[in-house]
């Protein structure tokens, strides 16, 4: 866990970064600030930004959601509030209410509301002109 | 009134389900509609590159509308353009143009060889179409969308509704038959 400052239990700038075996970045967790919860292993962030990682090093995945909570130990993201993610290419984009995230697995869950949109490169080829 | 048309029937898809326009590709000049999805769940697994939707998922592609239980994307791989494929599944409808087919799951699968470029959609599962003017069952309809054609496979069940409006002659306009054996 990275943080950039700590004020009165609160910490700023937090980031939880994943890596695979070999090194290569594979996720990163981030929040505007974070505040414990319960323990000292459960967080609530505020502002928050879940980024996902190919092995190539390219960012694949990018979600945001106003606040969660966080748990450093299993390194799940949870929360029953808003949540919208895109594809780096915006390919895919989604929203929902209601989201679980396992940072360990890379596994993202919306549990309501899902509207996701799909752009049609995504799909099939474009023509040639 | 039943037909048998032995094992391989097929016929112009742009007489009855005009999926062909959403299948067309699209060209740079004018952005196509990007294709919405609703549902109650969804899932991304990002290590198998994994998108599933389930729960009353529904699915508008232009006029082309699709409801299922559960919708599974598998996007492409690192290096690819396409997804490798999308599967719905539980209680598939499809609907266009007053044309409407079901089943119980639907392949959308897309891969490019040295010989062929295959881009079907396959219905599995008592997979019916039904249009104003004929009900086809088969065990397996597959929508060819490089060659605009839907194809009913095995034991094939062909209803004409002489009543309806537009009710076809034999054999109707639009319709090519195959008889060749198969392979």
């Amino acid at each position: 866990m990275l943080a950039q400052e700590t004020v009165g239990g609160t910490v700023t700038d937090f980031k939880m970064p994943v890596h695979d075996t070999q090194n290569r970045l594979r996720s990163l967790v981030t929040g505007k600030s974070a505040k414990t919860v319960g323990g000292l292993t459960v967080l609530r962030l505020e502002g928050l930004r879940l980024e996902t990682y190919g092995t190539n090093g390219a960012l694949d995945l990018v979600a945001e959601a106003p606040e969660c909570i966080f748990d450093i130990k299993t390194k799940t993201a949870s929360s029953a509030g808003a949540l919208k993610a895109e594809m780096a290419d915006q390919r895919l984009s989604i929203s929902g209410v209601g989201f679980e995230y396992r940072q360990d697995e890379g596994t993202l869950v919306v549990s309501n509301q899902v509207r996701t949109m799909l752009r049609r490169e995504l799909i099939m080829p474009r023509a040639k002109p | 009134m039943k037909h048998f048309f032995g094992t391989i029937f097929s016929f112009s898809l742009t007489t009855f389900l005009a999926i062909a326009q959403n299948a067309a590709p699209a060209t740079d000049k004018t952005p196509a509609p990007p294709i919405n999805v609703t549902a109650d769940r969804f899932e991304f697994d990002s290590k198998k590159g994994l998108v599933i939707h389930s729960g009353n998922v529904k699915v508008t592609d232009g006029e082309m509308k699709i409801a299922c239980g559960v919708l599974t994307v598998k996007l492409p791989v690192e290096g690819a353009s396409r997804v490798e494929s999308i599967i719905a599944e539980q209680d598939v409808v499809l609907e266009q143009s007053g044309s409407r087919a079901t089943a119980e799951k639907a392949i959308y699968s897309f891969s490019v060889t040295p010989t062929a470029t295959n881009d079907v959609i396959e219905l599995r599962g008592n997979p019916v179409l039904e249009t104003p003017e004929v009900t086809i069952r088969g065990d397996v309809l597959i929508y060819d969308r490089v060659l605009d054609t839907f194809v009913a496979d095995k034991n094939i069940r062909t209803t004409f509704r002489p009543g309806s409006a537009k009710a076809p002659s034999f054999p109707f306009p639009g319709m090519s038959r195959t008889n060749a054996p198969k392979k």
